[in-house]
């Protein structure tokens, strides 16, 4: 063979390899990000139905609080990861979602008079009524009173109320369990930067997942125009439902998530381009043999915001909840 | 060897080639096409899995018919595979390992098929020689095989108040 020919075949080599490792690349991502976008909707909508199951109270999930043992990653422990609610007692998690939580004040507060009962709980919790609220009778009161020493929450009285600590807490845990496929070494809690799930060539950095906002909307389903847009938004025939009272007013929360995460490959491509990437040609520029440090995703994670002007890769998305009562 | 022979003998051998090399790209794209109609079956049966924490009987039935749908001649024994609990109710956080096993037929010229459906006669069914409990053994032995099989282990992501 001529030495055009060794070259010609070098070449070509590459090229194959590189276009192949390209294809492969391409059907992975095409699959799984369709994939890995539908887990994460179904964690997070779990996530709130765990929630409002309120499984904090006594006798679920015996004397643990609501909470789950902690997940194993390749560093050990990912201490805290399961620990869902503030607080050792019902009484304590109670407290700080609902009697200590300026997330729900804020609630109350945008929310004032849309639901009776509603504003008698939080004249229980608070020994005060709602500015803005329904006045209420001294009866009324009395009830509301009793509503918070049975520890009442909005979700049992068919109110959409989420608390985005916890939600995100929760939807985290679910994540990190579903996206790791159940093996610990997917879950690479060892590393210097932020930890990730890799999951089929994708890092999902789990510690930066947020809930960014929870935006509640009430929609009053006497009102027809705001019956058509619930309608229109949840395909529920509102007239079917025979809604009386409070439940006329259904609250809906649209939860804005992010899930910042990066590509990696599946191929030995991007092991290639990295090694290519991270070393430099002895004696040129006057440097030596050396590695740089950083690879290109772990070296920018700090510019991984929920800010998708930032040029990274933040996955944000959108998924409404409500209770119809 | 004049040329005309030569032409021949070229042909003689260019044929089963070709047929043989077409015969190996029917089969590369009946596997993807099978491949990815599982990994989209597997897919669903994980969601199910994930939403209850098992599978529940209206939801495995209703797999069923679809997973019977995907059933030809490249395709056999689609069925739902992973733990064999997997119709165990569970609680929250508790994995499964659940998803679809498949047998992949390849297909060649000249290939011999086995005869799957039942009869009474044993030689008209699978040869001679055998009774019919030797035939029922050999398919279910023959069944058992699992060339593709794409599961997840998920964890269950309902809370049953009922469960400890």
């Amino acid at each position: 063979m001529s030495v055009k020919g060794i070259f010609k075949t070098l070449v070509g080599t590459v090229v194959v390899m590189v276009l192949i490792s390209l294809i492969g690349e391409y059907i992975n991502i095409a699959t799984n990000s369709a994939l890995m976008k539908g887990i994460m909707m179904r964690s997070i909508n779990k996530a709130c139905d765990y929630f409002a199951q309120e499984t904090y109270k006594e006798g679920a999930m015996g004397d643990v609080v609501g909470n789950m043992p902690d997940l194993r990653g390749r560093g050990g422990t990912i201490a805290g990861i399961g620990n869902f609610f503030i607080g050792t007692s019902a009484d304590a998690v109670y407290d700080s979602l609902y009697r200590n939580s300026s997330e729900f004040n804020r609630f109350m507060t945008n929310n004032p008079g849309e639901w009776r009962n509603l504003d008698m709980l939080y004249y229980g919790l608070y020994n005060s009524s709602l500015a803005g609220g329904n006045i209420l009778t001294d009866d009324q009161k009395e009830l509301g009173k009793t509503y918070a020493e049975y520890q009442w929450t909005p979700l049992n009285l068919g109110i959409a109320y989420l608390d985005p600590d916890v939600l995100e807490r929760v939807m985290r845990y679910n994540i990190v369990q579903t996206l790791s496929n159940g093996n610990p070494n997917n879950i690479y809690n060892d590393v210097a930067g932020s930890p990730y799930v890799l999951y089929n060539g994708f890092k999902i950095y789990y510690m930066d997942i947020q809930v960014i906002d929870i935006e509640y909307v009430v929609y009053h389903t006497d009102n027809a125009d705001e019956k058509q847009a619930f309608e229109d938004l949840t395909n529920i025939d509102i007239d079917s439902l025979g809604l009386t009272g409070d439940s006329k007013n259904i609250c809906v929360a649209f939860i804005k998530y992010a899930m910042p995460l990066s590509y990696q490959g599946v191929t030995p491509l991007k092991r290639v381009m990295e090694y290519v990437w991270n070393n430099e040609v002895k004696g040129m520029g006057g440097s030596t043999t050396a590695k740089s440090g950083g690879t290109f995703n772990d070296t920018y994670i700090s510019t991984i915001t929920q800010d998708t002007s930032s040029g990274t890769m933040p996955v944000d998305g959108e998924i409404i909840f409500y209770i119809i009562n | 060897m004049n040329d005309s022979v030569k032409f021949i003998f070229k042909t003689l051998i260019k044929v089963p080639v070709i047929i043989m090399v077409s015969f190996i790209i029917f089969n590369i794209f009946s596997w993807t096409i099978s491949y990815f109609k599982l990994v989209g079956a597997s897919y669903t049966i994980m969601q199910v899995g994930m939403e209850n924490n098992y599978i529940p009987p209206t939801e495995e039935a209703a797999i069923n018919r679809y997973l019977g749908t995907l059933r030809s001649g490249v395709l056999s024994n689609v069925q739902i595979a992973g733990e064999s609990t997997y119709r165990t109710r569970r609680q929250y956080g508790d994995e499964l390992t659940v998803g679809v096993s498949a047998d992949i037929k390849f297909i060649w010229p000249l290939m011999h098929y086995e005869q799957f459906n039942s009869s009474s006669n044993p030689d008209e069914a699978f040869g001679s020689g055998l009774t019919a409990s030797e035939i029922q053994q050999k398919r279910s032995d023959k069944e058992q095989e699992e060339d593709i099989v794409i599961t997840y282990t998920v964890p269950g992501l309902q809370y049953y108040p009922d469960l400890d």
